[in-house]
């Protein structure tokens, strides 16, 4: 049986399954609070679990951090020591082989994150023109010299640019493909959505922002500036090396854009 | 947050706020679909993009019940498509990883014919499905369809990687033996 009929047939299968497992599956993580964390209480008479769970027998169990997979929304992350070195432009996705994430300047939020895209601006075209890379960012008033910033990370034409979309990405990838960064440039009308207040906040140049990590090797996070809201995801890009991306890019709230490099 | 009621009456008065409102809504589960089955940022936010644009162009006159298996089958579809394009690419994606799972294990015995088409495979698929317990279900569902890794998978259910493997293979097992019994292999 081919792999194509075997994926045409899985694609057929009824909504009320993919809508059955469209939540998180809380049934199964409920029931490992509702059998362990009684028996916590009772064995150790825990009173703060922040201070505790570290040291329970069955926080082995997880390997959620070891594995380097998508962390529970509930797990603490180590922070970022002081004086965590600069960050490195030659880093590798090595960063999170180790389980999840080293040693740097980011605090990540595990899971997705809460808003993707904010309002449109521009009409849906049935046919949106094409226009090249050099017109979309001189509407956009920006520069994007990413591979100045990442040598080993180099720009690639989108085929689907158009002044007719609400939102434009502007991709660049490593020669071997193991890393991705897409810039999404928007000039959306409604402001976006200050992050929460529970969330972990990364510092950058004067502003606080909240970057997620919705899947192992994956980065996002979203900021508005001077009319134009920018969406900065990676794929296999070290947190170093996005953290060096959002200090380039993300200017504090009342300075004039700063003139960048070219491309 | 818009409920899908009010999303969809966006749409029938062709509001354009109503791709606002399901893009946030429903944008993080459909990009997570197409990034697991593209495992491309900007390929994945293209699909999504697009998934945007036919929801528009065919709502109305649909008027979808559950609004997002409708987005989310229409994400996949997108993806699988823009997947099956890609064929410079490295096939590297989780969804790539669980499509092998299934094809070794669906491979007819040596020396036998399979005579099955999607259309049977996915009837079949369905009837499995109707058979598990909801956790199974879930499982291979989010397994096979939405393409999490194991790892995520682990992740969310809270356990080790290999006990989400050897759950996976048991229900893997289990499609099997299915086949065998409906006599798709002879």
């Amino acid at each position: 049986m081919n792999r194509e009929t075997i994926s045409d047939a899985l694609g057929g299968i009824d909504a009320k399954y993919i809508e059955e497992a469209a939540d998180e599956p809380a049934r199964a993580r409920g029931r490992w609070s509702r059998t362990l964390l009684p028996l916590a209480a009772c064995a150790a008479l825990i009173v703060t679990a922040a201070l505790t769970l570290p040291s329970l027998p069955w926080a082995a169990e997880s390997d959620c951090a070891a594995a380097g997979s998508s962390l529970d929304q509930n797990t603490q992350l180590p922070h970022p020591e002081a004086g965590s070195p600069a960050p490195d432009s030659d880093s590798t996705p090595g960063d999170w082989a180790e389980g999840g994430l080293k040693d740097g300047p980011l605090q990540i939020n595990p899971g997705p994150q809460p808003d993707w895209a904010v309002g449109l601006e521009q009409s849906l075209s049935p046919e949106p023109a094409p226009v090249d890379r050099a017109a979309l960012l001189a509407c956009y008033g920006v520069e994007l010299p990413v591979p100045e910033l990442l040598p080993q990370l180099h720009p690639v034409d989108s085929p689907s640019w158009s002044l007719d979309r609400a939102i434009n990405f502007f991709p660049f990838v490593s020669a071997d493909g193991t890393q991705q960064l897409s810039i999404g440039l928007s000039k959306a009308s409604a402001p976006m959505e200050p992050p929460q207040a529970d969330l972990r906040l990364t510092p950058v140049n004067g502003r606080a922002l909240a970057v997620f990590s919705p899947a192992a090797g994956r980065l996002y996070t979203q900021w508005e500036q001077q009319g134009l809201h920018w969406y900065l995801s990676g794929d296999g890009v070290s947190p170093q090396d996005f953290y060096t991306i959002l200090t380039h890019f993300v200017q504090s709230e009342d300075t004039q854009p700063s003139s960048t490099k070219g491309e | 947050m818009l409920t899908d009621e009010e999303i969809i009456a966006l749409f029938f008065a062709r509001r354009e706020q109503a791709i606002g409102e399901t893009s946030k809504k429903y944008g993080p589960g459909c990009q997570r679909i197409a990034q697991n089955i593209l495992n491309n940022t900007s390929d994945a936010e293209e699909s999504v993009n697009d998934t945007w644009l036919a929801a528009w162009n065919t709502i109305p006159p649909q008027r979808p019940d559950p609004l997002r298996a409708y987005l989310f089958r229409i994400v996949h579809n997108l993806s699988i498509a823009r997947y099956r394009k890609n064929t410079a690419r490295k096939r590297d994606s989780s969804y790539d990883a669980a499509l092998d799972e299934l094809e070794n294990c669906l491979a007819a015995p040596d020396g036998v014919e399979e005579a099955l088409d999607a259309q049977a495979l996915t009837a079949l698929l369905n009837r499995y499905l109707t058979g598990l317990d909801r956790d199974s279900r879930v499982l291979f569902v989010r397994r096979y369809w939405y393409g999490d890794s194991v790892n995520e998978l682990a992740g969310r259910l809270g356990v080790k990687p290999n006990t989400v493997s050897v759950r996976l293979g048991r229900l893997r097992e289990k499609l099997r033996k299915e086949l065998l019994k409906e006599g798709i292999f002879v």
